[in-house]
């Protein structure tokens, strides 16, 4: 302890004696820590951390893959499951010593305190069994979670909320707790709040700030899902203790499938022999359910790697630096050795030092970390939602993380200086100059180099990969125009309308938003392109063979119900036959839009124009086409327009199934109004909102903006991994440069007494720079043919996250090649010059 | 062959100036092998890095036989020293990471020389100073004495009318440094004029002259008597 003391001490005051080199080295560690540990802050949250409950490793979810919302009919692979299916697995399965049940999405509700004349707040609501907090072992943080009396039919209504509603929309008001709220005007009381850290079962972007028990979702929802064979809810257990959950999987399969045989006297004969197909699988669900995990688990991971190779040169880039003084510091090593001291007592000294630096480094890293994680979840979610419940402040897994981070890469590159500097042989070090002794770090010092080169080649030519892909995703031609729209989204449905109501709330849109000096055009629509939403379907087309197991994917096709003005006003050009108009209403037969993709696919060999389709497998509504409309892209940026048709919002169906109606009904609900406008969009963002207010001043508003800012908010991912991936290849060129500009100028240093003998023996400057030059890009180049197969290497990886642009783009591939030629120029030029403007006398006396 | 008139060097340190040459004047003939003696500090070093264009930081005038070496830049005065002079180290200043052969021919590797010649200039120098089995050994393989041997073959190679050398033995013993002044005056026999620093008075025997340094001055310029017998 003693000793460890006095090492510690010794190490305190050598890096004070040395401030240049100290900064140096905690500024590099600073950033190769701090970018790791911010990556990891993210990775924690979003890929690793457990769900806040009781014993996540006890939870386990129905189903591998998340779906949302609501789907209908055999699923093959179950994920997503009908209230009495999830009684029957609830009832059947003993190994569960609970199983919960929550609505895959949420539900808008107006909700305002009985009594409070100000408007009330849209809010997002999740219905749950009453065993979910009891399956979760949570409990409240004020009042009372739910029990299961409270989802029995007749029961009160009653909503539990969570503590960020509890803190922004109630300033922590105790007397929220068994108050009356409205919600969609229907009286419910507040019976708790759940802890600041519980966000639901899933981790997603805007997730629910209320929670209402199954039995009343028919209160609030004309087409009650509750008791119909619609595919709604999701479904996590906690496994009995001693129970092995592979035990359990069978057993879900065989209640599924004897559930299914139940209900097939309601299935067609194709159905009936599918049903021994069909299973689920047993996934942990300790991080819950991550549809945030789904979405950014490559991104993460590649950025993580980037982060790695960051933090290798970091660690090349000090373990050089720390090469340089162990060399100068030889002499004072040999008097050490000379005077007793044990090797492993100089490699001890040596690494406490450099443990020491790392602790240092650690320390501004976190600090970095904890300041720029913030920016990049900022960055990550911009603009699509209100809330991102994935926390960035200090956890004590990241603490841990980074702690042993700093350790560790204080012990990475504090031992190879160290084995260096304590093989000084004493009487060699201590003869002095007059025979010069072979420098032992110069091989490890050049293969540093060499290795810091091919590393941030290999960044750098990724960062310009996805650069380059971005611009191309972000400039692509999408099929519709952005400039001078806005988006509107409306909920109609949290308002409280009917289907019966829903033509007047479209009359008052067809005329109020008109009125607005400047506006052209108005669409409502389900849903806008790019808006994070998607409804598909099957489609029949007669004289085509129905869809089956096989052909199924063939005939999905994604539908919107739009307006009149639709394809105007997103910008979209018809390029076959006509759009929707006003005179397609319900007393006109039902029609239809579709686009290139959908044409090509089903009528590849004539004109789509005047063929039908049915969206239902009796065929008793046909659909006809009236015009085709070019590819239009609605959910993947990076994918092809999917098979896509639109139909009229003034018309609907009676589908023959009864269990499809509800889908149609719903169908009819604008979610978006667009707005096409003259100019500049912004000013008219105002008076859009107050038109809307006008219509209908219980509607919500859940967000209104630019078109553009929309569909900009769609390439976030890939608009996070090209920027930090960008930052992190240029941090790895200045560390590059760094690395190459040190190791030359130490070069340059330990040769002086040479470049002066050889200056006096007839070198000009010319020969120094050129040998100085010469022996510093050589290292980069053998650096640079490692890196470019490397780089070609890691593109193909990573070719999932490119759009547009080949992993084997000379453009890159030659462009980061250059630039790191001319950096790892400049840097050594620097120390060349410096020795070529040597005295000749002077490099001799300072021998 | 050299003549300077009122050379001087000041060295300049923060306010004070130091002078470690003062008003130099010293004729030097061709064929001539001159000691400059004196005590530590006296500008033995310093007169010699005037002779031999290491350092152009001096006032007065340096003749170089027809050259008036005063009047040339930097780049002028370095090419004609590269022709005309060598350069004995105290220290040797054998580089490390080349061979003997390498090293003995890094003076003409500057020169605009083609390979072969070049090849064969370093083997007709190795065998002169006796030491072809040596040519693929690296410094640090030989022995002080073969060292110096090396770093007088290296100054030698190009046949340089001037050979300087500060304190050629003084890393050597007795036996060695004897070797290497019959070496000497072997070359000052065959033609080369020899300026050599020293604090011996053996050393200074194998000299034609010599001329003592004190304070920066040359104070005393004799003719050497009792020379040392082949």
């Amino acid at each position: 302890m003693n000793t460890l003391m006095q090492d510690l001490r010794y190490a305190v005051r050598q890096l004070r004696k040395a401030p240049g080199f100290t900064l140096t080295a905690v500024l590099t560690l600073a950033l190769g820590i701090g970018a790791t540990t911010a990556i990891f802050t993210l990775v924690h949250a979003v890929l690793l951390r457990s769900l806040p409950v009781n014993k996540p490793s006890e939870l386990y979810k129905i189903g591998k893959e998340t779906d949302c919302c609501v789907e209908a009919g055999l699923q093959g692979d179950w994920t997503i499951f009908s209230y009495p299916l999830y009684k029957q697995l609830r009832d059947n399965t003993p190994g569960f010593s609970s199983l919960a049940a929550s609505q895959a999405g949420t539900t808008q509700l107006n909700m305002r305190r009985d009594g409070d004349p100000s408007a009330a707040a849209s809010t997002r609501v999740r219905f749950i069994s009453g065993n979910y907090f009891e399956t979760f072992g949570v409990s409240a943080e004020r009042g009372r979670v739910f029990a299961a009396t409270d989802d029995t039919q007749g029961a009160a209504p009653v909503a539990i909320i969570t503590y960020r509603l509890w803190q922004r929309r109630f300033a922590l008001d105790p007397g929220v707790i068994g108050a009356s709220f409205l919600f969609n005007g229907k009286a419910v009381t507040v019976i708790g709040v759940t802890g600041p850290e519980f966000y639901g079962e899933t981790l997603q972007p805007d997730p629910p700030e209320a929670w209402m028990p199954l039995q009343q979702e028919p209160v609030f929802n004309n087409q009650s899902l509750f008791q119909s064979e619609r595919l709604w809810l999701q479904l996590i257990g906690r496994v009995r203790p001693g129970v092995s959950p592979a035990s359990i999987e069978p057993q879900l399969i065989v209640e599924l499938q004897q559930y299914l045989r139940s209900r097939s006297g309601s299935m067609r004969p194709a159905e009936i022999s599918e049903i021994s197909k069909q299973k689920t699988e047993l996934a942990l669900a300790s991080t819950g359910v991550n549809t945030l995990r789904d979405d950014y688990n490559k991104g993460l991971r590649l950025l993580m790697t980037v982060v790695g190779f960051v933090l290798l040169i970091t660690c090349a880039n000090i373990a050089n630096l720390m090469l340089v003084r162990g060399m100068a510091r030889r002499q004072q090593v040999s008097i050490c050795v000379a005077m007793g001291a044990p090797r492993s007592r100089i490699i001890r000294q040596i690494l406490t030092e450099c443990v020491l630096l790392s602790a240092i480094g650690g320390f501004a890293g976190l600090a970095i970390a904890f300041t720029t994680s913030r920016a990049i979840l900022a960055l990550a979610f911009r603009g699509t939602t209100d809330y991102v419940p994935v926390d960035a402040t200090p956890s004590l897994p990241v603490l841990v993380f980074g702690f042993s981070l700093s350790l560790m890469t204080g012990i990475v590159f504090g031992l190879l200086p160290a084995l260096i500097t304590s093989s000084a042989d004493p009487a060699e070090a201590l003869r002095g100059a007059n025979r010069s002794t072979r420098d032992a770090s110069s091989l490890p010092q050049k293969s540093l180099v060499i290795l810091q080169a091919a590393l941030s080649l290999v960044l750098l030519c990724g960062a310009m990969l996805l650069t380059l892909s971005l611009h191309n995703i972000t400039h692509q031609s999408f099929g519709f125009q952005t400039d001078s729209r806005i988006v509107a989204q409306i909920a109609p449905a949290a308002a409280g309308y009917t289907t019966a109501q829903l033509p007047d709330l479209y009359r008052k849109l067809d005329a109020r938003l008109p009125q607005i000096p400047g506006v052209e055009t108005v669409s409502y629509q389900m849903y806008s392109p790019m808006s994070h939403d998607n409804w598909s379907e099957l489609v029949y087309i007669p004289g085509q063979p129905p869809p089956d197991a096989k052909s199924g994917a063939w005939y999905v096709a994604s539908w919107d119900r739009v307006s009149p003005d639709f394809f105007h006003t997103i910008g979209a050009r018809i390029v076959q036959g006509r759009s929707i108009s006003r005179r397609d209403n319900q007393n006109t037969n039902l029609v239809a839009v579709v686009n290139q993709t959908f044409a090509k696919r089903h009528f590849s060999s004539s004109n789509a124009v005047g063929q039908r389709f049915a969206m239902e497998p009796k065929m008793t509504h046909f659909f006809e086409i009236i015009g085709v409309v070019e590819d239009v892209k609605f959910v993947n940026p990076a994918r092809p327009a999917r098979p896509m048709f639109f139909v009229p919002m003034a018309q609907s169906m009676i589908f023959t199934d009864p269990a499809e109606q509800p889908n149609e009904d719903e169908s009819h609900y604008p979610g978006d109004v667009e707005v096409l406008v003259h100019g500049d969009p912004n000013p008219y963002i105002p008076s859009i909102r107050q038109a809307l207010n006008e219509i209908d001043p219980n509607m919500p508003v859940l967000s209104i903006g630019t078109f553009k800012d929309q569909l900009s908010t769609n390439f976030n991912q890939q608009e996070l991994i090209a920027r930090l991936t960008a930052l992190f290849g240029l941090l790895a060129l200045i560390l590059a440069a760094i690395g190459i500009y040190a190791v030359t100028a130490y070069s340059v240093a330990r040769r002086t007494t040479e470049i002066g003998v050889r200056m006096a023996l007839g070198a000009n400057r010319r020969d120094v720079l050129r040998m100085v030059m010469r022996g510093a890009l050589t290292q980069i180049g053998i650096g640079l043919a490692i890196g470019l197969p490397a780089s070609i290497l890691a593109a193909r990886a990573a070719a999932s996250q490119l759009y547009g642009v080949s992993p084997y783009n000379p453009v890159c591939l030659f462009g980061s090649l250059i630039v790191l030629m001319a950096a790892a120029f400049i840097a050594s030029m620097l120390p060349a010059r410096r020795a070529a403007s040597m005295e000749p006398l002077l490099a001799l006396r300072m021998e | 062959m050299i003549e300077l008139k009122q050379v001087e060097r000041i060295y300049k340190t923060g306010t004070t100036q130091n002078w470690v040459l003062r008003r130099i004047d010293l004729k030097i003939r061709q064929g001539e092998f001159i000691t400059a003696m004196g005590p530590s500090g006296a500008g033995k070093s310093s007169l010699l890095n005037v002779l031999g264009l290491l350092d152009d930081q001096w006032q007065g005038e340096y003749w170089f036989g027809a050259d008036p070496v005063h009047t040339l830049n930097r780049k002028q005065r370095a090419e004609l020293g590269r022709r005309n002079i060598g350069i004995v180290f105290q220290s040797y200043h054998l580089l490390d990471d080349l061979t003997v052969a390498e090293n003995i021919d890094l003076p003409l590797s500057y020169k605009d020389i083609p390979r072969s010649e070049r090849q064969a200039m370093v083997a007709d120098t190795l065998d002169r100073f006796n030491i072809v089995g040596k040519k693929d050994l690296y410094p640090s393989q030989l022995s002080g004495g073969q060292q110096q041997l090396v770093g007088i073959a290296r100054a030698v190679i190009h046949k340089p009318m001037l050979l300087l050398a500060d304190e050629p033995t003084g890393n050597l013993h007795s036996a060695q440094a004897k070797e290497i002044m019959e070496l000497f005056r072997e070359l000052n026999q065959a033609g080369t004029t020899i300026v050599q620093v020293t604090h011996s008075d053996v050393n200074a025997a194998y000299g034609s002259r010599v001329i003592q340094l004190a304070d920066g001055w040359l104070i005393k310029d004799t003719v050497v008597t009792n020379e040392v017998n082949a």
